[in-house]
Order: structure tokens, then C-alpha cells, then sequence
């Protein structure tokens, strides 16, 4: 299958929307999981076969359009396919349980998601890249807005606005480089980066970084995203957290190494990612509504991403692929089941978590919460351990003294949080389960589990996607079009 | 006279300086004003600034826009064609943003009765 397919079946579906509408919802909805089924066996068949993988259209790379499916990206592809399933398995009882919303609307936007994200990740050339990149843009908007309820559109609105002040830093950036690169491919502009004038590189590398650091939650641009989070539903909550925004960390990395910017700005971004783990984790600390404190988790989390990814040590940036990989499964898990709370409670104060009676949510509820804070034998644990594993071959001390610290911080919160679901004292109302959240759900909590366990049924997809990462010979040699 | 403003590097001179002001004028709105709709038009200048500084600097005296028709039966003596068509794919996605963002506005509109940007802060703990 041409790597075109990862978008394009999305965005056909997403045009048949209508018609699937006229046949029934039952259509409506097993299309989509049957679209979402198809992408994650193709992406599971991807992982046997040698990479990278290359689909040209019309004309060779680098002059024509290319999309390149290498270790990095497959490990992205694998936990965006398997997210969008899981999120179209339990949009199924979502929509059983709210009955008369949009249907057809949600599905729309949630099939064009994908292939947006999806394009980022295996597009070869910047422009595509930012083409893409509005494409999950205008669909986050208009899925935050979902409900079309005040809180609903204010969130879109307040999205829209940062994602159009990002894009003109982006689109800034891509001229910039066209101006001084003459092209938009991706193998051409790293062999030529470093031959730009300094001034300017630093004025495009700053462009970049406000561009897709505003949309991946770094600070201080992040001050949106805990607003966002409180305005959308929980399950495309879910999807920003584990598809969305780390679609858009995926394209910060990836141009930071292809660019061969690591030397330069290591510190900086490492600085940075520090500061957002600090003031996320301290803020989350007095939140009173449940969505903003595990928006302020994400940003947390997306932190110690930052920091570890951009050490350049290949130990530190696979354990830090391994924590992604867990925090994306373990933050799906958690609002995925919030949603459950939220439609029933119709409120996502703090205190519905202690009010609820149902063995099964308050298990794997407990599961992901402890398993983002690392207690083993989650795979978070594992994450966290290899990360600072990674920093102790650096000898980078302060890196792990600083982690360790800031989790305690963590940890006050999410054993509240466990606490309160314990607590025998509170009046509890028992929740109804659908028989999909039951599938869903246990699928997550298993693989966090099982993650925990056996890591090295991911370390090895990590490691593949540490060493395309931190030394892209290969992927330039595929964009520049040699030996094809 | 007439050839000095024929000359490549006098047009380049204006485009900067004109799509600079513009980009100011679209920042200003964004700074200043309130209203959705008219915070809305403000980033359509500012990206509109960034759409004629890019073409604005790829145009050169004496070139033809890069359009295949009877006056034009080679590829030579014309502009690149990279920018122009980059920026036309560009300015459809502004504008899907922007259809978005007004329709957005018009029903924030009809639930509240307001369109002011500064007064939206219902989401907050």
C-alpha cells in the first residue's frame, strides 16, 4: 500500500461522511472503525518490512512530492493508528448514550484529524508539512467547538486564534527558507541549513520554535491549552493529548535533528521543557476542574519530553520515546474514562471522582494515574526510569534531581486523586458501563500493564525510532532521491 | 524617472516597506481591538502582508507570470512558480480558517449576545 493511503482513506471517508449518514448510524460508526482498523493492521504490517519506506508522487525527490515512513515515524504511526481506534471503539458509546447530537459532524473532523496528523509525520517536505499541519489545525478548532455550548465555542475561538497566530510564524519560516534555501524539500534544506547566513537562521530557527512550540504546548506558550481542555469533550480531549499535540512534538524533533540544531540550541529547549514540567505540576496542584488539572498533567508530561528528547544521547531520547508511548496510551485511558464520569455526573468538578461506585473505572482509573507518576509496574515506571537512566550515562545530574523533585509535586495530586476514589466515606452513585467502554478501556489498562511488565515489546520499536531520530542518513538519503 | 521604479530592486523596495506596514496595521488590529470579527480581519491583513512580501520578492522586471499560453510556449523568461503557487494553496487554507472563525463568532453570537474577545473568560478553575 502507497503510504498516500494513511491520508488520503481518511479524507475520502471523511467526504463519504454524508452518505454514510443517509444508510444509518450503524454505518456511520463501523465505517470509521473499519477505517481506523485498516490503518492500524496496515502500520502493524509496516513494522515487518524494512524502512524506510518511500511513496513518490509524480515526480522524483527531491523535486517532486515524497512521503517517507521511517523508524521514527513509524513508531508515531503506530500510536496515533491504535488512539484512533480506541477513540472510534468509544465514540460508539458516546453517542448510544447521548442521543441527538451531530454525528456525522464529529466524524467528519475526527477522520480529517488523522490524515492531518498523520501527514505530518510522513510528509518530506516542509510545505506539506505545514499544509497538513492547518489541516489538524481547522479540525481541532472545530472538534474543540464540538458542542457548540459557551465553554465549547469559547475554546474553539481561543484556539483558532493561537493556531492562526502559529501558522503565520510557520508560514514566516517556510518563506524565509525558501527565500534563502530555494525549496521546500526536507533532505535539501538540512544538507543546506548550515550554509545560511547565521542572522537569519537564528530568525527561522526562533520562527519554527514559536510556530510548533505554541501548538505542542511548550512554555510560555501553553497558557492556552489548559482552557482548551476544560472547553472540549473528553474524548477529543483524549485525542489532543495523545495524538495531536504529540503530532506536533513529533515535527519539533524531527526538524531539530534533521536541521542538525541539536548542538546549538540543546540547552535551550532542555531549559525550557524544564520550566514547563515546574509550572505545569505546580499549577495542577490547585485545580479544582478536572479536565484543566489533566491538562496541566499533559503539559507536564510533555516537559520531561521536551527534556529528554533533546539531549542527543540515543539512551535518554528512546526512554523518553518509551514515555510518550506511555503517556499517550495512559492519558487515552484517563479521559476516556472520565468521559464516563463527566456524562453522568454532567459536571467535571474534582469531587465526581470520589463519587462514583463502579469497581472497573475506579481500577483503571488508578492504573493510568499511576502509571503517569511512574509507580512500577506501569509502563510510565519504565518511561521515567529510562529516561533518567539516560541522564545518569550523561552524567547529567542535575536533570535527574530536578525530575525526581518536580514528581513529587506529581505525586500529591494523583494520590489525592486515588485516595478520594477510595474513600469509602463519600456517597457513591454507581455508573453505567457500556459494554465498548468495558472493551476499551481494559484494552488500555492491559497495555499499560503489560508495557510495565515486558518492555521490551516496545523497546525495540524506540530504539528503531532513536537511531532514524538522532542519525537520519537514511531518511536524507530517501528525500534527497539518491539511489532510488 | 519611469525607470526607476522599472527596476527590480526599486519594486522590492516598496513591496518590503508596503507589506511591512501592512503586517503592522493587521498587528495593531490584533493588539487593539476586541471585536472577533474585526481581531479576524486583522491576522487576514497580517497574512495577506506575508502573501505579497513573498510574491512581491520573487517577481524580477522583465519576467511573465509562469502561465503556459500562447504568448508563453517555453519555460524560460518567467517567474518561479514555487511561491506562487505555495501562496495560492496558502491563501485557501486562510480563508477556510477564517470562514471558520467567523462561524464560530456567529454562533458565540447567538448563544451570549457578544462578540468581544476580552470579555470571554468563562473558562477558567
Amino acid at each position: 500500500m502507497s503510504l498516500g493511503y494513511y491520508f488520503l482513506l481518511p479524507v475520502i471517508f471523511s467526504f463519504l461522511t454524508p452518505y454514510f449518514k443517509k444508510l444509518g448510524s450503524f454505518t456511520l460508526r463501523g465505517s470509521t472503525i473499519l477505517l481506523m482498523l485498516i490503518l492500524f493492521l496496515q502500520t502493524l504490517a509496516y513494522t515487518g518490512v524494512t524502512l524506510p519506506q518511500i511513496s513518490e508522487f509524480s515526480l522524483k525527490p527531491p523535486l517532486g512530492i515524497a512521503f517517507i515512513l521511517d523508524g521514527y515515524s513509524l513508531l508515531f504511526l503506530l500510536i496515533f493508528t491504535f488512539s484512533a481506534l480506541i477513540v472510534s471503539f468509544y465514540m460508539v458509546w458516546f453517542f448510544k448514550a447521548n442521543k441527538g447530537r451531530d454525528e456525522a459532524r464529529f466524524y467528519v473532523f475526527f477522520n480529517m484529524l488523522i490524515a492531518g496528523s498523520i501527514g505530518m509525520i510522513l510528509s518530506c517536505d516542509i510545505f506539506n508539512l505545514y499544509i497538513f499541519f492547518e489541516i489538524t489545525g481547522i479540525c481541532s478548532y472545530a472538534l474543540s467547538a464540538y458542542n457548540k455550548d459557551k465553554l465549547g465555542l469559547e475554546s474553539g475561538i481561543k484556539y483558532l486564534i493561537i493556531g492562526l497566530i502559529a501558522s503565520i510564524f510557520i508560514v514566516f519560516a517556510i518563506m524565509l527558507i525558501y527565500l534563502q534555501i530555494g525549496t521546500v524539500n526536507l533532505g535539501l534544506i538540512a544538507q543546506r541549513f548550515g550554509q545560511i547566513d547565521p542572522k537569519i537562521s537564528v530568525l527561522i530557527v526562533l520562527m519554527l520554535f514559536i510556530g510548533f512550540g505554541t501548538k505542542a504546548e511548550l512554555f510560555p506558550m501553553n497558557f492556552w491549552a489548559p482552557d482548551i481542555y476544560q472547553g472540549s469533550m473528553a474524548s477529543v480531549n483524549g485525542l489532543f493529548s495523545s495524538v495531536v499535540a504529540k503530532a506536533y512534538l513529533f515535527v519539533f524533533f524531527h526538524l531539530f535533528y534533521l536541521f542538525g540544531l541539536n548542538s546549538k540550541y540543546m540547552l535551550f529547549v532542555m531549559v525550557i521543557g524544564a520550566i514547563t514540567f515546574l509550572v505545569s505540576e505546580f499549577t495542577a496542584l490547585n485545580q479544582t476542574n478536572i479536565k484543566r488539572l489533566f491538562a496541566y498533567s499533559t503539559l507536564g508530561q510533555l516537559g520531561i519530553l521536551f527534556m529528554a528528547l533533546s539531549t542527543n544521547s540515543s539512551a535518554t531520547v528512546s526512554g523518553a520515546l518509551f514515555h510518550l508511548t506511555s503517556h499517550s496510551i495512559s492519558k487515552l485511558l484517563i479521559f476516556l474514562a472520565l468521559g464516563i464520569l463527566i456524562h453522568k455526573f454532567k459536571s467535571a468538578k474534582i469531587d465526581i471522582l470520589g463519587n462514583f461506585k463502579s469497581g472497573f473505572l475506579t481500577i483503571v482509573l488508578a492504573i493510568g494515574f499511576l502509571s503517569i507518576l511512574g509507580i512500577p509496574p506501569f509502563s510510565g515506571f519504565v518511561g521515567k526510569i529510562l529516561i533518567l537512566k539516560g541522564f545518569a550515562l550523561t552524567q547529567n545530574y542535575a536533570a535527574i534531581a530536578f525530575i525526581l523533585l518536580v514528581s513529587i509535586v506529581e505525586a500529591v495530586y494523583f494520590f489525592r486523586l486515588t485516595a478520594m476514589m477510595l474513600d469509602k466515606k463519600r456517597t457513591k452513585i454507581s455508573v453505567p458501563i457500556g459494554f465498548a467502554n468495558y472493551v476499551v478501556l481494559s484494552v488500555l489498562a492491559v497495555l499499560i500493564v503489560l508495557f510495565g511488565v515486558y518492555p521490551s515489546l516496545l523497546t525495540h520499536y524506540t530504539d528503531l525510532a532513536t537511531n532514524a531520530l538522532l542519525h537520519p542518513t537514511n531518511y536524507l538519503n530517501y528525500a534527497l532521491g539518491v539511489g532510488l | 524617472m519611469l525607470e526607476f521604479f522599472n527596476s527590480t530592486q526599486t519594486i522590492h523596495t516598496i513591496i518590503i516597506i508596503g507589506s511591512m506596514c501592512l503586517f503592522f496595521i493587521g498587528f495593531y488590529g490584533i493588539a487593539t481591538q476586541k471585536n472577533l470579527v474585526k481581531v479576524l480581519v486583522s491576522f487576514d491583513i497580517m497574512e495577506s502582508a506575508l502573501f505579497l512580501f513573498f510574491i512581491g520578492l520573487h517577481y524580477q522586471v522583465g519576467l511573465v507570470a509562469p502561465i503556459v499560453d500562447s504568448n508563453l510556449k517555453t519555460f524560460t523568461n518567467m517567474v518561479d512558480p514555487v511561491p506562487q503557487a505555495m501562496i495560492l494553496t496558502t491563501i485557501v487554507i486562510g480563508l477556510a480558517v477564517l470562514a471558520l472563525g467567523l462561524s464560530f463568532g456567529i454562533e458565540y453570537y447567538k448563544l451570549t449576545g457578544r462578540n468581544d474577545i476580552s470579555k470571554m473568560n468563562e473558562l477558567r478553575d
